[in-house]
């Protein structure tokens, strides 16, 4: 078990900080403080949108003006100004590079704070990274790489003046622009993100990877991904994120897109670690983010696996609508919150499609003070006879000032198929417990331990790479919550 | 033109009511009723009562001389409410150790505030029932009374465009027990039965609700339990009948060592629509719940389960165990749930599990291989399915009664579907 000793080792590293506090002084170009039609109107100019994007920006502008913050959450936070909010910021050093040589030392300086393995990734999987650093695309490593198999894999800014029908065609299609209040909110103002196209038949030669950072006091974050896997395609997808230590709070509002035709299968990984604020609730993001896949071809699979352990307030629903039949979707989630955090995520599986299958699984972790919910719903449609469904959802408790609730929707309208759903909610036993320390682990070690067998069943989905990343962060999230 | 039904049913239960002080307990509680909940309220959203409001109806004025249709008989005691009224001619005496009387006006005023302290503070039947209900009826079991025979209530009347309104409070002082079986047989449009039930310190309440009321009936029933201290309350309910029913039971454990069983069947078909919501508090350490719903849906009907298991920050030791199933016999009908934990607490052992889907293959093969046809053999595993709980769930000697009950509907459904 070397990860377990090193997720030890990681523990005593970081002791009680957050590893990625840091600010990285650079100088940024912002928009003006607040949000009207103006701020949308210059986010497209700066970004020499063409006309079509504008309107479909002004047009979730108009509809975001007419939504209210959805209440039925449970997590529980002041309400947001939209106006003390920069909207835009990109570092002025505007990067318009080819490969990680040319960018700014002292953004390079700060992936290597980051502990982004860049040089590591590029010997040990080849995985190409897009940065994504407040609002904008920095640098996409790769790419010639990739574009001789003719994947696509570029800021969605770039995308938009170089494959404009196909960011056209799919972006709103799967999470149209009135979804939800957030989603609304990051159609009229996303400012960068990812755009990755997988043409028919090709397998991804390597994983794709992004990280995220909220850099910019008082700015928000909406980057919007959409990733596409035409017919027979495989792509796997990580992201991660950090931000810097801040007292006020953050808002980062993501919009995620996913299409897989034909047996094309996403891998789509998350570890998100935003900066969660400290012991008592002070500062941290607020991390609202809409995902979702929408399996459109027969045999496609679209599979979440996330690790959340940042984030003051998580409310994030990465879902699957199965069209095509036999499709599959997955979701494989941790969430671990601790001291003041609040977390209310889970996931959707909405059955269209006949033989379409579904899991998952969810491990949610509370600590301190945080409150944790799992929410999730199955919805098997009418269509979607000889369809299954598989959940489970399993809380762990450590110390009794925290709490972890269980929402599950099952909405079933054909007989042919099968949903199952269990849920438990416990404590660390004290057997297990009583075993690990019997045999000269602390009770912290034991702890961190239990816990990471505890999310074994998620953790083995993830990426290789990500999967040390994850554990440690588990171990660190954790600090402090016993004894 | 909608619009005006449901406003003139609003304005009927005010006007109703108008008579009262402005601090007289149906005074109080017309005040809280605006109309049906919104089905954008999510306690509501599975169970939509929008065809509620298009019905022209009003409050009944319960006529005391209709007689009973009901001929059953069980118990050796019976209760009759018609109309929503008591019917003392039509009841037996209680024996010894069990009272029963009508509230009067202070008394009931406090009934009030108890319900309205709990989490059916806003549900239409605790507004509406309490506006207009004849009179609040209150059943004693003294202290450390045993009551070795089975108690008899029986719902009935109703008229066509009217609601009915009976409301009952049971309460079990310590160390004494009791078995009920309420039989709901309306023939009316809506009936919103009210109930509070208080089990003192070691009381012990065994509860059969049979919801059998007519093929348009809706039944909107709402339950409040408050559990002592080592109270044990056993409840079961079989919803079978009317368009709509509802039954829905907020139980508060307040005592250490209180046990509660909250189990339930619903059988539909047609355009039936049933659902068990049930929400239980766990407020003080070291109780137990556990709760087992099963249901079948045939024809186009749809089934609910909405649970809830709260346990506040101090109730260490919980135990709390859900478990809800249903089966889909038609490829018109639809199955919900919703089984919903929310934990403050960190020592405690709480699981729900659900499942939706049809009979399972195995068991349909290895009866087929037998010789067994496939309509008998589905029909053998749905009666066990239901057998299973029922013979959990309630006492030796009703088995066959309560089996009897759900057989009769789940026949039909059955015949239905061939």
């Amino acid at each position: 078990m070397v990860a377990t000793q090193e997720t030890i080792d990681k523990v005593k590293e970081v002791s009680q900080s957050y590893k990625y506090g840091f600010v990285t002084n650079l100088e940024a170009e912002k928009a003006p403080l607040g949000l009207n039609e103006d701020i949308v109107k210059f986010i497209s100019k700066k970004k020499k949108e063409p006309n079509w994007l504008l309107e479909w920006r002004l047009k979730a502008y108009k509809k975001w003006l007419t939504m209210k913050q959805p209440k039925w959450a449970m997590v529980d936070f002041p309400e947001i100004n939209f106006q003390d909010i920069y909207f835009y910021s990109a570092p002025k050093t505007k990067p318009k590079l080819n490969s990680l040589d040319e960018v700014d030392p002292e953004l390079l300086k700060t992936y290597e704070k980051l502990g982004i393995p860049i040089k590591e990734q590029e010997m040990l999987a080849g995985v190409a990274v897009d940065y994504v650093f407040d609002s904008v695309s920095v640098a996409t490593t790769f790419r010639e790489k990739l574009e001789k198999e003719g994947i696509i894999f570029c800021p969605i800014s770039e995308a938009v003046h170089n494959y404009p029908e196909l960011v056209k065609k799919y972006i709103g299609s799967v999470i149209p622009v009135g979804d939800n209040y957030y989603a609304a909110l990051n159609s009229a103002v996303f400012t960068d993100g990812s755009f990755v196209y997988i043409p028919k038949g090709v397998r991804c030669p390597m994983e794709l990877s992004t990280y995220f950072r909220i850099n910019e006091q008082n700015s928000g974050q909406f980057e919007r991904t959409l990733i596409i896997a035409e017919d027979d395609s495989y792509v796997s997808y990580l992201e991660g994120c950090t931000a810097p230590q801040r007292d006020e709070n953050q808002l980062h509002a993501a919009v995620v897109e996913l299409i897989a035709m034909d047996n094309a299968e996403i891998k789509y990984s998350t570890v998100q670690n935003w900066y969660p604020g400290d012991k008592d609730g002070k500062g941290g993001i607020y991390n609202f983010v809409t995902k979702r896949g929408n399996c459109l071809g027969k045999r496609s699979k679209i599979s979440w696996t996330q690790v959340e352990t940042g984030s003051a307030i998580t409310w994030k629903y990465p879902s699957c609508v199965l069209r095509g039949d036999e499709s599959v979707g997955e979701f494989y989630s941790v969430a671990v919150a601790n001291n003041a955090q609040q977390a209310d995520t889970g996931t959707k599986m909405i059955h269209i499609g006949k033989n379409t299958k579904s899991t998952i699984i969810s491990k949610g972790i509370s600590a301190g003070k945080a409150q944790n919910t799992y929410r999730g719903q199955v919805q098997i449609q009418k269509s979607a006879s000889g369809s299954r469904n598989f959940t489970q959802c399993d809380s762990l408790l450590i110390g009794d000032k925290c709490g972890a609730h269980t929402v599950p929707y099952i909405n079933q309208f054909t007989p042919s198929a099968r949903v199952e759903h269990e849920a438990t909610t416990s404590k660390i036993s004290e057997d297990q417990l009583f075993y690990c320390l019997q045999r000269g682990l602390d009770t912290e070690q034991a702890t961190s331990l239990i816990v990471n067998g505890f999310c074994k069943e998620v953790m083995k989905e993830l990426p290789m790479e990500f999967a040390v990343e994850a554990q440690k962060l588990i171990g660190i999230s954790l600090e402090g919550s016993v004894g | 033109m909608l619009h005006d039904v449901k406003e003139d049913y609003v304005r009927s239960i005010k006007k109703y009511t108008s008579s009262y002080h402005e601090n007289h307990f149906r005074s109080l509680a017309s005040k809280d009723f605006n109309g049906w909940p919104n089905p954008l309220e999510e306690k509501w959203r599975l169970s939509r009562l929008g065809a509620l409001s298009r019905i022209k109806m009003l409050p009944i004025k319960p006529d005391l001389k209709k007689v009973s249709d009901s001929n059953k008989k069980l118990g050796s005691y019976i209760l009759k409410f018609i109309d929503g009224a008591f019917r003392e001619d039509l009841s037996s005496e209680l024996p010894t150790g069990i009272s029963l009387k009508e509230l009067n006006e202070k008394e009931s005023l406090e009934f009030f505030h108890k319900i309205k302290e709990s989490d059916l503070n806003n549900h239409p039947s605790t507004n509406v029932s309490l506006s207009c209900t004849p009179s609040i009826i209150k059943l004693t079991v003294n202290k450390d009374t045993n009551v070795k025979e089975l108690i008899e209530i029986f719902y009935e009347g109703g008229h066509q465009n009217f609601s009915v309104h009976p409301v009952l409070y049971v309460e079990l002082k310590e160390n004494s027990n009791l078995s009920l079986i309420e039989n709901f047989n309306h023939f009316t449009s809506l009936v919103m039965p009210l109930q509070l039930t208080e089990i003192q310190e070691k009381g012990s309440l065994k509860s059969i609700k049979i919801f059998d009321d007519n093929d348009d009936t809706y039944n909107l029933s709402a339950h409040c339990a408050l559990l002592s201290k080592e109270a044990t309350f056993n409840s079961f309910s079989l919803v079978k009948g009317g368009i709509f029913t509802r039954s829905e039971t907020h139980a508060y454990l307040n005592g250490t060592n209180a046990k509660l069983n909250l189990n339930g069947v619903y059988i539909s078909g047609k355009k039936q629509h049933h659902d068990l919501t049930t929400a239980i508090y766990h407020d003080v350490p070291d109780c137990t719940s556990k709760q087992i719903v099963r249901g079948v849906l045939g024809g186009f009907s749809s089934g609910v389960f909405q649970g809830k298991v709260r346990v506040a920050p101090d109730a260490q030791k919980t135990d709390g165990q859900q478990m809800s199933k249903a089966i889909l016999v038609s490829k018109n009908a639809n199955a919900n749930a919703k089984p919903e934990l929310e934990i403050y607490a960190d020592d405690v052992v709480c699981a729900h599990g659900a499942t939706v889907g049809e009979l399972d293959d195995d068991q349909l093969f290895y009866l087929n291989s037998r010789g067994i046809p496939e309509n008998k053999a589905r029909q053998m595993l749905i009666q066990a399915f239901l057998k299973d709980i029922i013979n959990d769930s309630v006492d030796g000697q009703y088995h066959d009664y309560i089996f009897n009950e759900a057989q009769s509907s789940l026949s039909s459904i059955l015949n239905e579907e061939k």
